[in-house]
């Protein structure tokens, strides 16, 4: 060998490549807006750039064209600055020519020509720099621009060139290899297929070595990245049509065509599994998840249930005596029973007077006693609480509150304070010692300031007990907004129950064991409706019911005496809560098992969100559906020509006549929503009502004269509604209606479920073509108000309290009122949500019903 | 008033320095010709009762002052005059004092709730230099695991506390040790000392080894540098620059009976001789409040003083029978029949202050010794009990203190000074954390500084930092606010605040809760996370100097201007510490579930990310050593690698 080694003893090349190794790629695409495909390429230090236009028109003599493929015009040429030794490079030397020559052969082979006859591409080729390869680095970078111009090909080109020495094939020879006097070889390949496109050698070789050569250099060719590098650019290219046009097609006919019986199916599947929630087989039994929570390990002793009875007694005659909250005395009873002892004074004006409990101007105290646990740094605490309400009730709750507070006075092995609260007012009065203690005001209400406070809250249980003797204890879940405490609190209490041998209810109802007879389906499914029938109307069932706010556990327990002949005494009853206190005491961290959104059909069972929220889900795909319907017939007719753009034109005015009802029936929400407290002094002047009849017959006219809205809606627009209107309109409507159903559902799944219900056939059939009486009528029925109206019935009818329609009405405006109380005074979140969502979205599909 | 702050803020400075004797001064009682009234009927109704003569319990008396007041001078010497060496060899100068010296004490506190507090104080002093020379290796009274640490880690100053339960100050008046629940751990080191941080480091280890507790979680996340709240309290301070102090708390930390045994065994005694006897810890732990400490300051150039204390607060309530009865068996099912050997001094002290007539309770054995003492700025008289005295034992050979109540009428004077502290708002993103400062003082009204040491969790919104009092805008004269670092350094706010008269501050500052990497929280999340609880110092002023019947009790000469060292006593309160709860995933159900579907999803999703961008590449096998040390060898010279 002369002058230099090619291949150093240690197998290193003269750029310290090994024998196969390939040099560095680098590419570049798009190089050149102007041309239909270009595309730049480094290997190593030679340098290409490849630009392509075509398919187009033959240039020049037409006699070239071929009838049946496209003629590949390749040209080649190197840049005067591309080699060491500058010179003149004319264009058509040899050389060049031949390269181009080989270029045409290879692309010819490789692109698909018969799909352009009669037509031509062009390949231009030009070295920048020339480091040996030139060959393959332009076939290279021509691929790569041919792809970039989007013509078909068999299979990308990759070319490479293979010396020979020492018995060893070297891969992509550099300039100095080249020219170093050794065999090369250059080869172009189509990886897939292991096609060669072209091969050309033009020097010396002995022929058992050709095998070899070829060999490499078709390795060198697969393992090169180039054609990776192609591969990626076309993956980018295809991406968006990796989904098959015409499968996808085919399903969107299927859910049009079938759009109908599909919807009816879901929708009765819908209630059907909601139906079947209330089956046992069907239902999870409750288990405790916190394992610090069993119902063993604790003995109650609690003894003194006749001394409470007796404080109770007490405690009536004081309060009877003061005619409300018997404070000092409290106050007095509780700092002998070694408590600290503090009191808040608070008042409040409610908005409009509350008819059925009798108050208007609140003004109130709150007793509480903290038992300081010992040894405990006053981080933690837990509640009870009993409300001191007017006459005989709950008197004896307040005894055993008492009674209690003495008991764990003297027991060691209390970790977290306890709270012993007796709040006037009932919920006025919680929410009032609630925002003290957490130092918020969300409602505007007036209350001191707390002076004693045990650190965060973990659970709280409020007591509701009117007699000595109790058949059953009933458990309240239901607060606020539809929150529910944590399930364990549930299964703690009936697990005490069992324990201690008391009857315990769950919205009244026992629980019964005959699950397969129809009578006993019946029975859970009364229960788990009750739960739902509370949770949907959004107030707080009892006076735990404000707690969860605060991410408090909490739920009140409620002593029922009925005609049984099996009695419980209070002794018993300040043993369960013993137990349940010194349990919860026990409880190293916060109730956070998963099991906050559940339904009950009885105490021993519940349903979880898993189980309960593909009922819901069956009801919101409808709507799904039918917006999915709706937007294929939008999109269908105009095809991409011109006449499309004239059909976009034309629904413009469209968007502004689907913006003109959202607006109206929105401005109708909040009338709703305002008006009825605002103007209920100038209702009461005007007419022969009470401050509160005035506030719900208001409410009700403004959502009445909602129901004129459509005739004048299209007044405002400019032109007449049109059948692309009313679609668009309908598709905004339905997809609102899922968003807001969905979104209710979340928080509140009985109410959002509910709502589904009713709304959901509403939103499917409503269209301006179905007969107009008929129709209006059923929408009607089905309008947010109805089915309040009919939830009040059955709910009186789960509760065996059947009601008259003279009754049941009374009840209703009743029911209304209340829910604006307790927007007001709680924040409960039902009557806003009608009013500024609800009822505008069901504007908005009776505005169909009229469109004109 | 300026100038008074001006004074009372020199004060505060150097009365730090007393502050841990919260027996401010000893009251000499006068002789006994000038007596007032309940100085006098004391003894002489215990002399009637025990049928001994007169003249005894007097000379007794005398000779029980005369030590106090020898007693008592080291001390004040050292506090009041410390350029003056002169008092310093007056004390050894009463004789041939060993250079080691034990004294133990026990006060016993009935309070109005019928509850008891009782108090132990071990004090030993010692003479030696455990900065200068380096092998102190003979130890006698001082334990030597103590001792090692301070000499190793150039400890100026040790403080360190373990409490179970939070102090009532409302309804057991001020303690004479305050401490937060929980562990608390304060230290001055030597300017000596380069690395700080370091030496901090290894030092709560050790601790944490000695007293068996976890004060190895302190780090550098709950560690800060007050400037102003912790002054040295040790007589010679020459370290005064607050680089060398570091102070943490631990809320979290659990106070048992193996933090109580390490602690016992650091007693001359041990628990078998002496007041030690008494800590049976099945029954310190059956008690509303427990809190151990050990103090260990220099009182002198040459003398250390290691002193350890236990306050124990008995509840009445739990305690059984309900009866308003206490003795030493009910409290520690012990009875008391020697002093510890080792102690030069071993007394019992039951305060009588409320109880000059013996109406409220009766107090047997009675005792003819009385001591009157100003006890947080209190003039507060007590009944002595000298364990070194075998007349104390009487004729059982053993000493069963009995209190039984007659009545539980009668108030407690309010303590001053008192705070609380609580977060308010609710939802998981954002709060509020208020910190109230009662000053009942009807007239005065004195500066308090705040330390506030919030963990890094909670962001605190500085600027919402609000303190008002009487509904108006309080400025503080001095805050010192030192940010926090996510994951290195807690917030440190430091701040002097005037408290009026008779009223409420309150400081408020809303935080944000952080949301914490999942390796982050702690094996209970749920629990919530702690925040230590805050420190109020102060000057507060006496409530001797309060009181209107100081005239009478006085010569008229003097008790026209307000006497300097009654005027102002210091106190420091802690509030809560916080549980606070942060934005915990539910590491139960739907988190698997999440966890699962995103595992899924990235194994899914990385599968073909990687199909698409990875290239392969042969690797070259790594080269044997030989060959690497060849290469190295040949680069060297200047040859081509192989």
């Amino acid at each position: 060998m002369a002058g230099m080694e090619l291949l150093s003893d240690q197998g290193y090349r003269l750029d310290g490549r090994k024998a196969t190794e390939l040099r560095k790629v680098q590419a570049r695409m798009g190089v050149f807006a102007q041309a239909d495909g270009s595309a730049y390429l480094e290997q190593g230090n030679t340098k290409a750039l490849a630009v392509v236009y075509g398919p187009h028109e033959m240039r020049g003599s037409r006699s070239r064209a071929l009838h049946d493929r496209a003629v590949i015009n390749c040209q080649y040429s190197m840049a005067t600055f591309s080699t060491a030794e500058r010179k003149r490079r004319p264009h058509g030397d040899q050389k060049s020519t031949e390269m181009s020559l080989h270029l045409k052969q290879t692309f010819e082979a490789a692109v698909m020509t018969q799909l352009y006859p009669r037509s031509q591409i062009d390949i231009y080729v030009k070295i920048l720099q020339s480091d040996g390869g030139n060959y393959s680095v332009c076939v290279n970078a021509a691929t790569l621009a041919v792809i970039d111009a989007g013509i078909p090909m068999r299979d990308y080109v990759c070319a490479c060139s293979v010396g020979f020495v020492d018995e060893t094939p070297l891969a992509d020879l550099c300039y100095a290899e080249e020219s170093g006097g050794l065999s090369s070889l250059a080869l172009a390949l189509l990886p897939r297929s292991g096609q060669i496109a072209l091969l050309q050698m033009d020097a010396r070789l002995h022929q058992d070595h050709l095998e070899a050569l070829i060999e490499a250099a078709m390795t060198a060719c697969k393992g090169s990245s180039v054609p990776r590098l192609q591969d990626r650019v076309t993956a980018d290219d295809n991406m968006g049509l990796l989904s098959d046009p015409n499968r996808r097609r085919a399903l969107i006919n299927l859910l049009t065509r079938l759009n109908s019986p599909i919807c009816m199916i879901c929708y009765m599947a819908g209630v059907a599994w909601f139906m079947g929630l209330a089956f046992e087989p069907f239902t999870l039994r409750t288990y405790m998840s916190e394992n610090a929570m069993g119902s063993t390990m604790v003995e109650e002793r609690f003894p003194a249930g006749e001394r409470a009875l007796a404080t109770g007694r007490e405690f009536a005659a004081h309060k009877k005596k003061t005619g409300g909250m018997p404070a000092d005395w409290l106050v007095r009873t509780m700092q002998a029973r070694g408590l600290e002892v503090f009191t808040q004074s608070f008042s409040r004006t409610l908005p409009f007077p509350d008819e059925n409990k009798e108050r208007y101007m609140v003004k109130g105290t709150n007793v509480y006693g903290i038992l300081r646990a010992p040894r405990a740094p006053r981080t933690e605490a837990l509640v009870l609480s009993a409300r001191c309400s007017p006459g005989d009730d709950n008197n004896q709750a307040v005894g055993l509150l008492l009674g209690l507070a003495q008991y764990f006075r003297g027991q060691i092995y209390l970790a977290k304070d306890i709270i012993f609260l007796v709040n006037e007012h009932d919920l006025i009065g919680m929410q009032a010692w609630l925002e003290g203690y957490h130092h918020t005001n969300t409602t505007g209400m007036d209350w001191s300031p707390l002076q004693g406070r045990g650190g965060s809250i973990q659970a709280a249980l409020s007591l509701e007990l009117s007699h000595d003797l109790i058949t059953s204890l009933d458990l309240v879940l239901e607060g606020l907004n539809g929150q529910l405490p944590n399930l364990d609190l549930a299964n703690l209490f009936y697990a005490f129950c069992q324990k201690i041998g008391v009857l315990c209810t769950i919205q009244g109802k026992l629980q019964r064991n005959d699950w397969d007879s129809v009578s006993g389906y019946s029975h859970a499914v009364q229960t788990m409706m009750l739960m739902v029938m509370k949770q949907a109307s959004g107030r707080p069932w009892g006076d735990h019911g404000l707690f969860l706010r605060y991410h408090i556990e909490a739920a009140t327990i409620k002593g029922i005496n009925s005609f049984r002949q099996y009695k419980t005494d209070a002794t018993t009853v300040g043993r369960l809560l013993e137990g349940m206190y010194r349990k919860l005491n026990n409880l190293l961290e916060r109730l956070h098992q998963s099991y906050f959104f559940y339904l009950m059909p009885s105490l021993s069972h519940f349903v979880s969100i898993g189980y309960y929220m593909p009922a819901f889900g069956l009801l919101a795909v409808i709507l799904l559906l039918r917006a999915l319907d709706l937007w294929v017939q939008l999109v269908t007719p105009p095809p991409r020509t011109e006449d499309g753009v004239i059909d976009i034109e034309q629904s413009n005015p469209g968007v502004l006549s689907v913006m003109t009802p959202l607006v109206i029936s929105h401005l109708t929400g909040v009338a709703l929503y305002l008006l009825p407290i605002r103007f209920q002094e100038l209702a009461v002047e005007h007419f022969p009502v009470s401050e509160t009849e005035a506030v719900v017959l208001t409410a009700i006219a403004v959502y009445t004269a909602g129901l004129a809205l459509p005739h004048n809606t299209h007044r405002l627009l400019s032109g007449e509604g049109t059948e692309q209107g009313w679609k668009v309109l309908k598709l905004v409507a339905v997809l609102y209606l899922a968003v807001l159903l969905g979104c209710t559902a979340l928080i509140n799944f009985s109410l959002g479920f509910i709502l589904a219900l009713t709304l959901v056939p509403v939103a499917a059939f409503v269209t301006p073509h179905v007969p107009k009486v008929l129709s209006a009528f059923v929408l009607v029925i089905l309008s947010p108000a109805c089915t309040l109206l009919f939830s009040v019935f059955f709910f009186q009818e789960l509760q065996e309290i059947p009601v008259s329609f003279q009754e049941g009405w009374v009840l209703y405006l009743s029911v209304i009122s209340q829910g604006i109380l307790d927007h007001c005074l709680y924040g409960s979140l039902v009557y806003p949500l009608i009013a500024l969502l609800v009822y505008p979205c069901w504007l908005l599909f009776w505005n169909i019903l009229f469109w004109k | 008033m300026a100038a008074h702050r001006c004074v009372s803020s020199a004060l505060l400075v150097f009365l730090c320095v007393l502050s841990v004797f919260t027996v401010a001064r000893s009251q000499e009682t006068t002789p006994p010709g000038g007596h007032g009234a309940p100085a006098t009927d004391g003894p002489q109704t215990v002399t009637e009762t025990t049928g001994q003569t007169a003249g005894q319990p007097a000379a007794e008396e005398r000779r029980w002052e005369a030590t106090e007041v020898k007693e008592a001078t080291p001390d004040e010497s050292a506090a009041e005059e410390q350029e003056a060496p002169a008092a310093d060899t007056a004390a050894p100068s009463a004789g041939p004092r060993p250079k080691d010296d034990f004294q133990e004490e026990l006060v016993i506190r009935p309070l109005h709730s019928g509850d008891i507090y009782a108090s132990f104080q071990f004090r030993t002093l010692w003479e030696t230099d455990f900065t200068r020379e380096n092998k102190v290796s003979h130890y006698r009274l001082f334990p030597k695991s103590l001792g090692q640490v301070i000499s190793k880690f150039s400890v100026r100053e040790l403080h360190i506390s373990f409490t179970q339960g939070y102090w009532r100050t409302m309804q057991w008046g001020q303690p004479y040790q305050p401490s937060p629940p929980g562990a608390e751990l304060w230290v001055w080191f030597q300017d000596s000392v380069t690395d700080v941080d370091g030496t901090w480091k290894e030092l709560t280890n050790v601790l944490s080894g000695i007293f068996c507790a976890s004060l190895n979680f302190i780090d550098s996340t709950n560690t800060v540098q007050p400037s102003a709240s912790f002054k040295p309290l040790g007589i010679v301070n020459e370290v005064t620059d607050h680089r060398f102090l570091r102070y943490a708390t631990l809320p979290r930390e659990i106070v048992c009976t193996e933090n109580l045994t390490p602690w016992k065994k650091l007693l001359p005694c041990g628990s078998k001789a002496g007041l030690a006897v008494l800590m049976k810890s099945e029954k310190l732990f059956h008690s509303s409040f427990h809190s151990q400490a050990v103090h260990i300051r220099p009182v002198s150039p040459t003398s250390w003083e290691l002193r350890q204390t236990l306050n124990v607060v008995f509840d009445l309530h739990t305690s059984g029978q309900g009866k308003r009865e206490w003795s030493l068996f009910k409290m520690f099912s012990r009875t008391l029949t020697e002093a510890c050997p080792l102690a030069s001094s071993s007394k019992i002290y039951v305060d009588v202050t409320d109880n000059p007539q013996g109406e409220q309770f009766e107090l047997s054995p009675a005792t003819p010794l009385l001591s009157q003492e100003v006890v947080l700025g209190d003039r507060r008289t007590f009944s002595v009990y000298d364990l070194t005295q075998q007349i104390t034992f009487g004729t059982v050979r053993s000493l069963n203190l009995l209190i039984r109540w007659k009545s539980s009428e009668g108030d407690m004077l309010r303590p001053l000074l008192h705070g609380e502290r609580y977060v308010a708002g609710y939802g998981l993103q954002t709060g509020e954390i208020h910190t109230l400062m009662y000053n009942y003082h009807p007239y005065r009204s004195f500066p308090v500084l705040l330390l506030d040491s919030v963990p890094w969790y909670l962001r605190l919104y500085i600027h919402t930092l609000t303190v008002t009092s009487k509904g108006k805008d309080n400025k503080p004269s001095y805050i010192h606010y030192q940010p926090s670092k996510d994951r290195l350094r807690p917030h440190l706010l430091e701040m002097l605040v005037q408290l009026p008269p008779n009223s409420v501050t309150e400081v408020t500052v809303q935080f944000e809760r952080a949301l914490l990497k999942w390796t982050e929280y702690t094996p209970d999340p749920n629990h919530g996370f702690y925040v230590g609880s805050s420190v109020i110092s102060s000057l507060v002023p006496s409530i001797v100097a309060m009181d209107t019947n100081i005239t009478q009790e006085r010569p008229l000469f003097s008790s026209f201007f307000p006497c300097k060292e009654e005027s102002s006593y210091f106190v420091r309160v802690y509030t809560e510490p916080l549980l606070v709860n942060l934005p915990t995933p539910d590491f139960s159900m739907p988190y698997n579930v999440i966890c699962l579907t995103c595992t899924v999803v990235a194994v899914g999703y990385g599968s073909l990310y990687n199909l698409l961008t990875r290239s392969f590449q042969i690797e070259e096998p790594s080269p044997g050593l030989a060959k690497r040390l060849a290469n190295i060898i040949r680069r060297m010279r200047g040859v081509p690698p192989l």
